[in-house]
């Protein structure tokens, strides 16, 4: 598929502060592609950088192959959707709908069937005479969509359009946005911090930390084969355990020692020493003391949170260490209770061992295969 | 598909905009009409028969002439200030507490004081307690003998009354953002009723009460009406330094320069220990539970009422002794008794070019201070650094020039080839532009900074080029903000009198100075009609001011 936005080598200052460090992303035609990190990663100022309210001090920006640094915002042709609506309040429904148009000089009768068009798309038709402080949050967002896709633009940012919304009618807009974007096929980049959000709804997630990208992927790549310790954490809830590698033969086999464990795994590399081993609490299976198998942990429930389909355990180790692990609750039989002794399969056929620094993966999983998938 | 990967290491053209335009003319009007004046008085005050010296300042400060008129102004300010806060505070306090009845109709006629010329309401208190007052003849007649109104305690006591209102304003609106549960704190630790304002309440809202006397301190020490009718031979400074410059003995520029710097120094230097005291004492309070008014017993609510009445028809006494008098028959100082629209009929015959003076100027006044208002303020707030920062700090200078001062140093400035000014009306809406553009500025930043930054770039990114964005979108916005901020101005500026007093000459003579020369002529028929239009020129503009903000408060 080609190629519709190519940021290059894109670095961003504000001062001495570097915000933006060497952005390469490709998002291909239609694609819905989200820039995901916590507040400060600097995937705000990306946007901004494509919708052209910020000029980079470095790199090149391609919509398809015209070069856009010097193209100022308004000739740029983006739907942009803000986080606080940036409705017009001075004007209603329809004329916030139309305002784009009307800058596009369409004639007036077709500026009618658009934007009732648009309202339609959005089922907010019935409200178009309305003044927006008549609108609620969720009523107001749509018309900022609707404005947004009337205009037939290029590209569509959401800059986290959903988070003053309650968490109810967020879900629901985020399908709509999501089935909007499909029937109308028209690459969308959208902010968020939340991950599950963004696991919800992108085709494709940049994962971005301190003005870099740390992992550009499928929604379930990212998941399952975080390439370091911050997207393994940032994604989805893990466990951390200290790990010591020790190879056993040339082909990279190796023995990985966790709370006294010894596990067998196989690494891209030779690699000995000091790593972090990384196992999320579904990954965790839960076993009866009685398993005397060598690789199991033995530690004790302390707490027990029930969620409805799963339950969620910590486990104390013998060292003191405290991890969580998840079991499904299908039955009263098999609940757990505080205070009773486990062992602890870590799982290493799915665990991703980071090295002492967490920047980088050692092991092959199960879902290291995904990475070709790409 | 392969693209160039070569990194553009500056990509970009910097471009000037609007903006920059802005910006620069900004400083060069400012520069040209405020900075320039202001130093050009530095200098000259150094300057004695051709060569620099300290001879003016020495003189000042040796000779009992010049600096008791300082000691005078310090006097009276501070006693005024200290009234108007003990008047101000006990007002605000039950207006914003208590359930008072009327009390929309007591917030209008506390506006309506506080933008009276105060040397109106002087000059209503020589009609009622000067030497031929009603009211002094009224008791000399029944045996009593009551001081003369004339003096520094004339001056204090028009001052209190005419400047509460700044203290109460500011109160009431730091009452309403007082966390109530801070109060009940106190209570239900002991500390009630009046022991609990003066150790919770006051405390909390000191540093409001301090930016409200500063403003009663700056307003009376830069006064030049009142002191002139009511202070008969006790000077202040704003007087000796008018006097100097246009002295019939021949004029002393260097003299009033000296006189002008030594009251800015003043004004400064109490705004910065104003600035001081707020900088260590201001507690930032989020009202979680802004207080509620409280209903008192029938008892305790007629008393707190009567306080408040008693207050507020004292203040606005003048205003209306000024307009029954309008109305009396009178054959020039002398009150012949019976209703007549006389005084009217005679200053429509008498002052017809001052009334027009007065509109046109503050409408052109008026015009430039909404365009102004709308561009720098933007710049001001949207376009944030180190240099528009700069830019807003200069545009605020005025608030601590008094009228006087500003006048004297425009006429030194602007009074010779290449650029001479003096005795043109544009000096004169120059003087009033620069004065109180403040206020438009600060009403013009306040609604802007309610205004969502997104829906500009919403309105760019759908294809509306910056410049067209403004006008389509914040301008509009804007507009009640700027409006209001520029009606305030307007009231102000047909209300003038310090500058212009000195500015006018013969031909561009405005409303108020007519006033002011009506009384010294003691026709004081025509003086009241002539003060009634500008009450009612400012009634008006009041109600407009509500009616496009849609707030039945106003603040000052």
């Amino acid at each position: 598929m080609q190629d519709h936005v190519k940021i290059k080598q894109i670095c961003k200052f504000f001062g001495d502060n570097k915000a933006l460090d060497d952005i390469n992303i490709n998002i291909k035609k239609g694609e819905f592609f989200t820039l995901l990190g916590p507040s400060g990663c600097g995937k705000t100022t990306l946007l901004r950088i494509l919708a052209g309210f910020y000029q980079q001090e470095e790199g090149n920006l391609f919509f398809e192959d015209s070069h856009m640094n010097n193209i100022p915002a308004h000739k740029r042709n983006i739907g942009m959707v803000f986080q606080n609506y940036a409705i017009f309040p001075h004007l209603t429904v329809f004329e916030n709908v139309a305002y784009g148009l009307k800058a596009r000089k369409i004639k007036k009768d077709e500026i009618k069937v658009k934007v009732t068009e648009a309202l339609d798309m959005v089922e907010l038709s019935h409200l178009k005479d309305r003044q927006p402080s008549q609108l609620s949050g969720g009523q107001q967002q749509r018309v900022a969509l609707a404005r947004a896709i009337v205009i037939h633009p290029g590209l569509l940012l959401m800059d986290e359009p959903l988070s003053n919304l309650d968490a109810k009618l967020r879900v629901k807009m985020r399908e709509d946005i999501r089935n909007l974007q499909k029937s109308l096929n028209i690459t969308t980049i959208y902010v968020t911090h939340d991950q599950e959000e963004a696991l919800a709804v992108s085709d494709r997630i940049a994962v971005m930390s301190e003005g870099k990208v740390q992992q550009i992927g499928k929604p379930h790549e990212i998941y399952l084969s975080p390439v370091n310790k911050f997207v393994a954490n940032f994604i989805g809830t893990t466990n951390f355990l200290d790990a010591e590698i020790e190879i056993i033969d040339s082909d990279k086999h190796a023995t990985v020692f966790v709370e006294g464990a010894a596990l067998k795994t196989k690494l891209f590399e030779s690699a000995y020493g000091k790593g972090i081993y990384s196992i999320r609490p579904e990954q965790i299976k839960i076993k009866e003391t009685g398993d005397a198998n060598s690789a199991l942990v033995e530690g004790e429930i302390v707490d027990a949170t029930f969620l409805g389909e799963s339950v969620v355990y910590k486990i104390r180790f013998t060292s003191g260490t405290l991890i969580s692990a998840h079991e499904h609750s299908i039955r009263y039989n098999m609940l757990r209770k505080i205070g009773d002794l486990v062992k602890v399969d870590l799982n290493p056929e799915e665990a991703v061992i980071f090295d002492e620094s967490g920047e980088e993966v050692l092991n092959e999983h199960k879902n290291t295969s995904l990475k070709e998938t790409v | 598909m392969s693209t160039r990967t070569q990194v553009l290491k500056k990509p970009f053209n910097l471009r000037l905009d609007f903006w920059h335009f802005v910006i620069i003319a900004a400083f060069i009007l400012i520069g040209f009409f405020l900075i320039y004046p202001l130093f050009n008085i530095f200098i000259n005050s150094f300057w004695q028969d051709g060569k620099a010296s300290l001879e003016n300042y020495q003189e000042f400060f040796s000779r009992k002439y010049y600096y008791s008129a300082l000691i005078n102004s310090f006097i009276v300010s501070t006693s005024a200030t200290f009234f108007a806060c003990v008047l101000g505070i006990p007002v605000a306090y039950a207006m914003s507490r208590f359930n008072i009845p009327f009390k929309g109709v007591f917030h209008i006629l506390i506006i309506l004081t506080l933008l009276s010329p105060p040397f109106i309401g002087a000059y209503s208190w020589i009609l009622m307690l000067g030497n031929n007052g009603f009211i002094t003849n009224f008791l000399a007649n029944i045996g009593i003998e009551i001081p003369s109104i004339y003096g520094l305690h004339g001056m204090i006591w028009v001052f209190t009354l005419q400047f509460y209102p700044h203290i109460y304003l500011y109160v009431s609106g730091a009452l309403k953002t007082i966390d109530v549960s801070l109060e009940e704190a106190s209570s239900s630790l002991g500390v009630s009723g009046f022991a609990r304002i003066r150790k919770v309440t006051l405390p909390l809202i000191f540093p409001t009460v301090s930016t409200g006397a500063l403003m009663v301190f700056m307003a009376s020490f830069a006064d030049f009406g009142t002191p002139m009718l009511i202070g008969q031979g006790e000077k202040v400074l704003p007087i000796l330094a008018y006097d100097q410059f246009i002295s019939e003995m021949g004029s002393n520029p260097a003299m009033a320069s000296t006189l002008s710097m030594i009251l800015l120094s003043v004004t400064t230097a109490v705004l910065l220990f104003q600035r001081h005291i707020m900088n260590r004492k201001t507690y930032t309070m989020s009202s979680l539970r802004p207080p509620k008014v409280i209903k008192l017993s029938p008892v305790k609510r007629t008393l707190a009422t009567l306080m408040v009445m008693g207050i507020v028809t004292l203040s606005i006494i003048p205003q209306a002794t000024v307009i029954t008098t309008s109305f009396l028959k009178t054959n020039g100082p002398v009150f012949v008794g019976g209703f007549s629209l006389d005084s009217y009929r005679e200053v429509l015959y008498k002052v017809p070019k001052a009334i027009q003076n007065t509109f046109t100027y503050a409408s052109v006044a008026i015009v430039i201070m909404v365009i102004a208002g709308l561009l720098l303020s933007y710049v001001v707030v949207r376009r944030k650094s180190k240099i528009t920062s700069f830019l807003d700090a200069l545009i605020m200078i005025p608030y601590v020039i008094p009228g006087t001062v500003l006048g004297i140093s425009l006429i030194i400035a602007f009074n010779k080839p290449p650029i001479e000014l003096t005795g043109t009306w544009v000096i004169l809406v120059i003087a009033y532009v620069v004065r109180k553009l403040p206020y438009t500025m600060r009403s013009s930043t306040a609604i802007l900074h309610q205004i969502d930054k997104s829906v500009e770039e919403a309105s760019i990114s759908l294809g509306v080029p910056p410049m067209k964005t403004f006008f389509k979108t914040t301008a509009v916005l804007m507009i009640p903000g700027v409006l209001s901020g520029a009606i305030l101005s307007w009231v102000t500026t047909i209300n003038e009198l310090s500058s212009t007093i000195v500015l006018y000459y013969g031909a561009t003579a405005t409303i108020t100075v007519s006033i002011y020369s009506e009384v010294f002529t003691s026709n004081f028929g025509t003086a009241a009609a002539l003060a009634s239009m500008l009450s009612l020129a400012t009634i008006i503009s009041l109600i407009i001011i509500m009616i496009i903000s849609g707030k039945k408060e106003i603040s000052v």
